[in-house]
């Protein structure tokens, strides 16, 4: 028996001899975000758990192809967000974010900041929506950067686009979101 | 974090109504137990000729450096074979970056990805992050149209980036003087034919970093810039058939 705790890269090193118990346990802490990136491409609960559990046994499969010296959780994501991709285009359904405000504010979070508490329901809403109307590349950096809260190397590895790509874009989203937020308190005037 | 904008999203994703975690299926264990693991290839090959064979195909480009370590090694005694692993990706060893698909690279950029219509479909394409907006390599294996580089199976490759110089970078040519460098009329544009022995020219991209290029065949390159995206095409062919290819570019999609 070790003494010490086994860290991500003794699971990996496990996992790669076709230790089921290892691989779980390395994917354990991934599950919530895995089902949150596989739900933002499909917009479905049972169906992102269907396609994050197949783009694990995947993985699982995979395994031995991944390199230690890599970091693990996006190139999980990316197998997720492929499967849910996949899903997708097999059931042929428009490509639209289904995301909603939860009814409820998420419990266990640090406490909010003064920023956030000023902020209501009704401008959450809005700018939910004019996240959904940014164009899909713009729309999937935005979301994967601050909804999922991604770092710009994750997000890239997440999507398979550049690093320098991933900055662009995100900058041009936020500009494009300024410009549509400031429209509406201007009174709906639009670009 | 400090635009009010970055702000509201963070807000926002504290207040979406994300999937409940705990009502991921449980069975993952049984499915995974069914699931094997697929092997690695293994490759047996002792660490020393392990290292030797990684400086033989970094140096798969330069005949003369090859003959210089193939020496070398002959001397102490070590046979060292360039054979290309057959189950690789054509134009894996170029290190023109990840392998995807065409849709793929398509999609990963933000410029329009042109294709030749001349040879047909590339055989590989390649997505690279340097320069730090992305660059596409579509890499054709020889034929008898269009003759492999000596010094491997390539006989043809086309990349495209986003011209995004640094404020007042310019391009630093490093060629030697068996290189000749001229300007081109390209559809409309000014290029450079670079045609000899190898070269670099490097420069320094949007994001502050310094992007060599080197040529990657033992042949001619054609760069040249049109609607913002630098085209480079690197092949054995004279100029004639290499502008000709230029102008058979289309917009993919």
């Amino acid at each position: 028996m070790e003494g010490r705790p086994l860290n991500e890269q003794d699971l990996i090193e496990r996992a790669k001899t076709g230790d089921v118990a290892a691989f779980e346990a390395l994917v354990q802490t991934h599950r919530p975000i895995a089902l949150r990136v596989a739900f933002l491409v499909v917009g479905d609960q049972t169906e992102a758990e269907d396609v994050s559990q197949e783009a694990l046994v995947k993985a699982y499969r995979a395994i031995s192809r991944f390199r230690v010296d890599a970091p693990f959780r996006p190139w999980l994501l990316r197998i997720v967000r492929n499967e849910a991709l996949n899903q997708r285009r097999r059931r042929g359904r428009q490509d639209r974010l289904s995301l909603r405000l939860a009814s409820d504010p998420v419990s266990g979070g640090a406490a909010p900041s003064p920023e956030t508490t000023v902020i209501t329901g009704v401008e959450r809403r809005t700018v939910l929506d004019a996240v959904s109307a940014l164009p899909d590349r713009y729309r999937d950096v935005v979301t994967h950067r601050y909804l999922l809260g991604l770092s710009e190397a994750e997000t890239a590895a997440t999507l398979r686009i550049p690093v320098g790509t991933v900055k662009s874009r995100t900058a041009r989203a936020l500009d494009r979101l300024e410009a549509a937020l400031s429209g509406l308190k201007d009174g709906g005037r639009d670009e | 974090m400090s635009r009010p904008i970055e702000q509201a999203l963070l807000d926002l994703a504290n207040h979406i109504d994300w999937p409940d975690p705990s009502e991921q299926n449980a069975d993952l264990r049984r499915r995974l137990a069914v699931a094997p693991v697929k092997p690695r290839r293994r490759h047996w090959i002792p660490a020393t000729a392990l290292v030797l064979v990684v400086v033989a195909s970094l140096l798969l480009l330069s005949p003369t450096a090859r003959e210089a370590v193939a020496d070398l090694l002959g001397v102490a005694g070590i046979e060292i074979r360039f054979d290309p692993d057959p189950a690789q990706v054509v134009g894996a060893e170029l290190q023109l970056g990840e392998e995807v698909t065409l849709e793929q690279a398509a999609e990963a950029v933000d410029f329009e990805v042109s294709v030749p219509g001349d040879p047909g479909p590339p055989d590989a394409v390649f997505l690279s992050d340097r320069p730090s907006s992305g660059r596409v390599s579509m890499v054709w294996v020889g034929s008898e149209t269009l003759p492999a580089s000596g010094d491997s199976e390539i006989g043809l490759i086309y990349s495209q980036f986003a011209s995004e110089l640094a404020e007042g970078a310019d391009f630093v040519k490093s060629v030697t003087p068996d290189t000749s460098v001229r300007a081109v009329e390209v559809d409309d544009a000014i290029g450079l034919w670079i045609e000899g022995a190898p070269h670099v020219i490097s420069y320094e991209d949007a994001a502050g970093n310094r992007v060599e290029e080197e040529t990657r065949l033992a042949g001619n390159v054609l760069m040249w810039e049109s609607e913002g995206v630098t085209h480079r095409i690197e092949t054995t062919e004279g100029l004639g058939p290499t502008l000709a290819l230029a102008g058979s570019l289309q917009p993919t999609g």
